[in-house]
This record gives structure tokens, sequence and C-alpha cells, in this order.
């Protein structure tokens, strides 16, 4: 699990991030939802030892982020960042591949090779294998990216359903990852994430869309301006007041009968106040989720 | 997870197989070994294959075969070095082409864009034309090699010049670095500009020679300064072929997957400016190699430095070695500068590689 205490970040006097407290569990998927400039992004590189907090700190397997090593990081922990901009005309399976470097001095063994190819499986993307990365369309990139943080995270006897000598968790940090997907891509990469918390993988994902939010996420964490406004399970956490804190805009949250989960709806014009309480909704008691 | 069957690639493109691969690195080596041997052989004495063979093995003690005298000096004292020359060189400007590309993430680098060449330029021009009085102090094997030594100098310190400006809170700016290496360049240019202004008709004509970069002065002890630099280079940089294929997504990512940026920086600018430097000192300025070498090789095995640099290397030698070939017999007795050659090949194949991709 990762758990996140109090963390506090400054730029140039501005504070970007304050006193946010968390704690992400293995096996389940965060989602970490607010307006542009929430300081989503900032608390992503934090989590992925890209920025150093200034206040608090970071605990992933029960050590404190500072002092683990990059290489050794990178062996259990997976970035997939918004911004890809590759370089040079590598190919998908070379691309993918790239996942394995953590793990392999020199030349790639049988192993990773077999990982590489399980991983263009799992999205779907074995005939794109040999396809030049830079001439796929957005989505096929974002599924070949997938593929090599799957690598990164996927060990030999994940593939052969053996168990592991020493079971260590593992954690994806994704940065909007259906961003520029369409919609039946953004519900397979989210069904894959599902997959990878069934095998006890503890993924974190900045997302926009809180419908989908509502969908997948098993808990929810809103920031505005730096701060929290809410953490907990979506729908404990995920009201019409919250939203309204966080994006300023009104909402209603309807559930119809023959769905498992609620839905939100914007409406109304922008002056109108929020309802407070949910249509059609159960009454929310309040359990597992806070509010700030 | 399923996903309706998409339309496969219609297009596959055939390159990036592993088997490919090797057997193209095989034809480099093959190739290299070929027009090394055409390089020793022809000229204005020639040599046939035989005689080659033969007059090698009697260096080495293995065989005793009598030769006629002009031959195997021709070959020992003058071919021999300047083909080592050639070989080295041009794998040193081959794949720190190659390494300064990934660096960058650009494929328009080259060594010269950190300021190499440029530095190495000004110290050589500067010396040749206040005529140094160090220079003339300084007797025998040192006094020799002064001007190659003073440009070397140059390079290094223009290249630290430009690494300790775009250094700010401990880490290295690689844009910061773009930048800071076209101002470098520009400076060391106007200066040395300003030398030529003083120099006199004997001076220009040794700086024009020395821009144009020559072969020209190989021999034995040149070969064996230039070694261990050569050495050092070409056994660096391929080692760092999977960090910077890394780095070809960019720092961060780089980091992410547990490439350390910062040294990966540092090892790159080393070697480059070890290497080049030393080249640009003993043999002038040679252009076009470094910027275009690389990318003939992609279009060959794709992008994967790994395969990159050490076929950087190999084709780097291959187009130098020919390249001086042309140059010494083209106009034969005179010869021609060497950097004039590589740019007139270059240039074209450039553009043409650059239409190419465009198409693609």
């Amino acid at each position: 699990m990762i758990n996140v205490e109090k963390v506090g970040y400054h730029i140039a006097g501005r504070p970007l991030l304050q006193n946010v407290s968390f704690v992400a569990e293995t096996g389940q998927l965060l989602a970490i939802i607010g307006a542009n400039g929430a300081g989503k992004s900032t608390l992503l590189k934090i989590l992925s030892k890209e920025l150093a907090p200034d206040s608090g700190k970071v605990e992933m397997r029960g050590e404190n982020l500072k002092s683990i090593r990059s290489n050794q990081l990178a062996r259990f922990r997976a970035v997939l960042a918004q911004n890809n901009a590759l370089a040079f005309n590598f190919n998908v399976s070379e691309l993918v591949m790239m996942g394995r470097y953590p793990h392999f001095d020199g030349s790639p063994s049988k192993q990773d090779h077999e990982i590489v190819e399980y991983a263009l499986q799992q999205t779907d993307i074995t005939h794109l294998r040999d396809r030049i990365f830079l001439t796929l369309s957005g989505g096929e990139q974002q599924r070949v990216l997938l593929a090599k943080v799957l690598a990164q995270l996927t060990d030999i006897e994940d593939i052969y359903g053996l168990p592991h000598p020493v079971p260590q968790p593992k954690y994806l940090l994704l940065d909007e990852p259906i961003t520029g997907l369409d919609l039946y891509h953004q519900h397979n990469l989210l069904e894959i994430i599902r997959t990878l918390t069934l095998r006890n993988f503890c993924v974190i994902a900045i997302l926009h869309d809180l419908n989908l939010t509502m969908q997948y996420a098993d808990k929810v964490l809103i920031l505005n301006s730096g701060k929290t406004i809410a953490f907990g399970k979506p729908v404990q956490v995920m009201t019409p007041a919250t939203i309204f804190s966080a994006f300023h805009i009104p909402v209603d949250i309807i559930h119809p009968p023959e769905y498992t989960h609620p839905f939100i709806v914007h409406s109304r014009s922008f002056s109108e106040q929020p309802m407070l309480e949910e249509k059609w909704g159960r009454s929310n008691g309040q359990s597992q989720g806070f509010y700030l | 997870m399923s996903i309706t069957a998409e339309k496969p690639a219609t297009k596959l493109i055939q390159i990036g197989k592993p088997f490919q691969q090797s057997v193209i690195l095989t034809l480099l080596v093959v190739g290299l070994v070929v027009s090394a041997c055409i390089s020793a052989c022809v000229g204005a004495v020639k040599i046939s294959l035989s005689e080659l063979y033969y007059i090698l093995l009697n260096q080495l003690g293995i065989a005793n075969q009598h030769f006629e005298e002009q031959q195997q000096l021709i070959l020992t004292v003058i071919r021999l070095p300047r083909v080592l020359l050639g070989v080295m060189i041009g794998a040193v400007l081959g794949i720190t082409g190659a390494a300064m590309q990934g660096l960058f993430r650009n494929p328009l680098a080259d060594p010269g864009l950190i300021g190499i060449s440029s530095g190495a330029s000004l110290f050589a021009v500067s010396a040749i034309v206040l005529e140094l009085k160090i220079l003339s102090d300084l007797s025998g094997w040192v006094g020799l090699y002064a001007l190659s030594a003073f440009a070397f100098a140059g390079a290094c310190l223009a290249t630290i010049l430009v690494y300790q400006i775009s250094r700010s809170g401990g880490k290295v700016h690689i844009s910061t670095m773009l930048l800071a290496g076209i101002a470098v360049n520009a400076l060391t240019g106007a200066l040395t500009g300003l030398l030529i202004y003083l120099a006199n008709d004997a001076q220009l004509r040794t700086i024009t020679f020395w821009s144009l970069g020559s072969l020209g002065g190989a021999n034995w002890p040149v070969v064996w300064v230039l070694l261990p630099f050569v050495c050092i280079t070409l056994f660096g940089l391929p080692r760092l072929g999977k960090a910077l294929n890394a780095f070809s997504l960019g720092e961060s990512q780089a980091e992410h997957l547990g490439i350390n940026a910062a040294s990966l920086k540092r090892q790159v600018i080393l070697f480059c400016t070890l290497g080049v430097g030393v080249s640009v000192a003993m043999a002038g300025l040679i252009g076009f190699v470094g910027l275009v070498v690389p990318h003939m090789i992609r279009l060959l095995v794709g992008a994967n430095h790994r395969l990159v640099l050490p076929g950087s290397a190999l084709l780097g030698a291959i187009v130098l070695t020919l390249a001086d070939l042309t140059a010494r017999t083209i106009v034969a007795p005179a010869e021609l500068s060497i950097g004039i050659l590589t740019a007139l090949l270059g240039a074209p194949v450039f553009l043409y590689i650059l239409l190419k991709e465009h198409k693609r």
C-alpha cells in the first residue's frame, strides 16, 4: 500500500499541495479527481518520486519513498505519463521491451521476451508489434504504453499462474490514462486496470470523467487548490456538495434502480446551487468516507 | 477483455528483426575490413592484396618473405597509420553523433553542438595566428603535438563552459544546453573570425587546411596518442544503449524506468568530448559524418541504440576510410581536404534521407 502523510509542496512560495494524507490499498483503484490546477499531477509526480515533497512523507511497501533507490523502485512501480513524445522511430515491441529494462542488464532474457509477448496480448496489440510507434493512432499509442508498464510490472510467474517466491505488491501510477481515447477504449483500459487490481496491484489514476470514476474506482480523492476535499468510496464522497466545491458546477446525482452505481449529470444553469439530496438515491449514510 | 478484430496492419515495416540486425552488423564489419584493405592498397604506389597480406605477416614476424623495400615502407610508414587514423576517427565521429542525437533526443544533433569543434578551432587558430611562444619553446615529441594538445584543451574548455551554463539546482537541462551550445559556438566562431583578420597568408593557409580537415598528418605516434581516447569512447558509449533508448521517451520517463539521467548525461558528454576533442585536434574539422551516419544506420536497423551505436561506429569508420581514399587519389598528386568530401557526399545523402522519411 501507499501511505501518504501530510504531504505539502510549494513552488516559489505558492503552495501546490497542502497537508494531503490518504492511504491507497493494494488491490484497489484509487482515482484522483479535481479541477485543472488542483494539484493532481503534482501529487502524482510526488508519488512517482519525480518531485520530493517539502513536508510530510510518502511510504511505499512500508518504506519511505525517499530511501528507495530509483532502479529498485522501477522494478515494482510503473508510471504511465501523460506526455509521450518519443524521439526516434522505435517499433512497438522495442518500446514495450523498455518496460523490462529495470529487470535486466545487457541483453533481454527469454523470459523478458515472453513477458513482452504477454503484455502485447493483454492489451490486444500483438498485430501492431512491428509497426513504428509514431505512425500509430493516439488510442493505439496509449495501449502500447500501457503494454510497456504492464511488462514492467509483470513477473514470469504471473503468466503461468505460478506462486511467487516472494509475493510483492506492485504499484501503477497513471496520469489521465483515458484522455484522448474513444468510449470503447476508455472502458477497455479501465477493464484492464480492474484485472490488475484483481492481481493485487495498487493503482492510482488521475481521471477526469466523473461517471467512469464512479463506475470503476474503489476509492476517490477529490482535490481542490492543493487541499483534500474528500476521500473515500465514490458513492459516499462524490456528492453534489463535494463536486460543487471541487469543480464549481452544480450537478445532480441520479441512481436508476437498474444500475449498480449512480450517475452524475449536469443539466442546469451554472448559477444554481446544487441539490444536496440524491434523486432516487438511497439515503446517504456517512460511513467510511470523510468530508473536509 | 475481448476486442473486435481490428484491421490487421497492412504495411508491416520489415526492419528491426533480430536476425536481420545481426546480419547487418556482420556485413558492416566485413565492409570495414574490405574498405580498409582497399584503402591500404590503392594510391600512388600500388600494392596488391597478396602483397598486403604477406607484408603484414612479415611485420608481425609470422612469415618471412622478401618484398620491394619501397612497397613495404609505403605501407608501414604511410598507408597503415593513415588507414588506422581514418578508421578510428570515423568510428568516433559516427558513434558520438549517434550518442549526441540520443541525448538531445533530436536527430539533428551532432558533437559540434556543445562546442567541442568550435572550441578546438578557436584554440587551434589562436595558436597558429599568435604563434604562441609556448609552441616554439616546446621541443621534440611534445612540440610536434602542441597544436593538437592546444586544440584538445579548447574542445574541453568549451564543453565544460556549455555544461556549466546549463546546470542549475544540481540538474543539467538539456534544452538550456542546446541554447548555450549555440551561443558558445557563435562566440568562439566570432573570435576565430577576428583572429583570422590578424593572420598572414601562410597562417591563413594553415588555418584553412586545418578547418577543412585532413588525415594527411597521420603517422604512428599520432595513432598511439589517439588510441586510448578512441578506445574509451568506443567501449564507453555502447554500454549506454539501453539508457539512451529509455531517454528517448523523455527524461522523467527514463527515470521511471530506473535510469539515472544525470549520470547518463555526464557520461555521454564526457565520452564525446574525449573522443571528438582528440579527433578534431589530430585531423581538423570533419563535418557531416557524425550527423549523417547515424541516420543511415537507423534506416537499416531501426531506432534501438544498442544497435545504432556500434552500427554508427562501423559505418563511420567505413565512410571516413573511403572518403580519405578518395581525397588522396582523386586529384593526385595533390590532396583534397577530407571535410570537403564528407560534406559534398554527406549533404545529398542527408537530403535524400529527409525526403524519404517525409514520405513515410
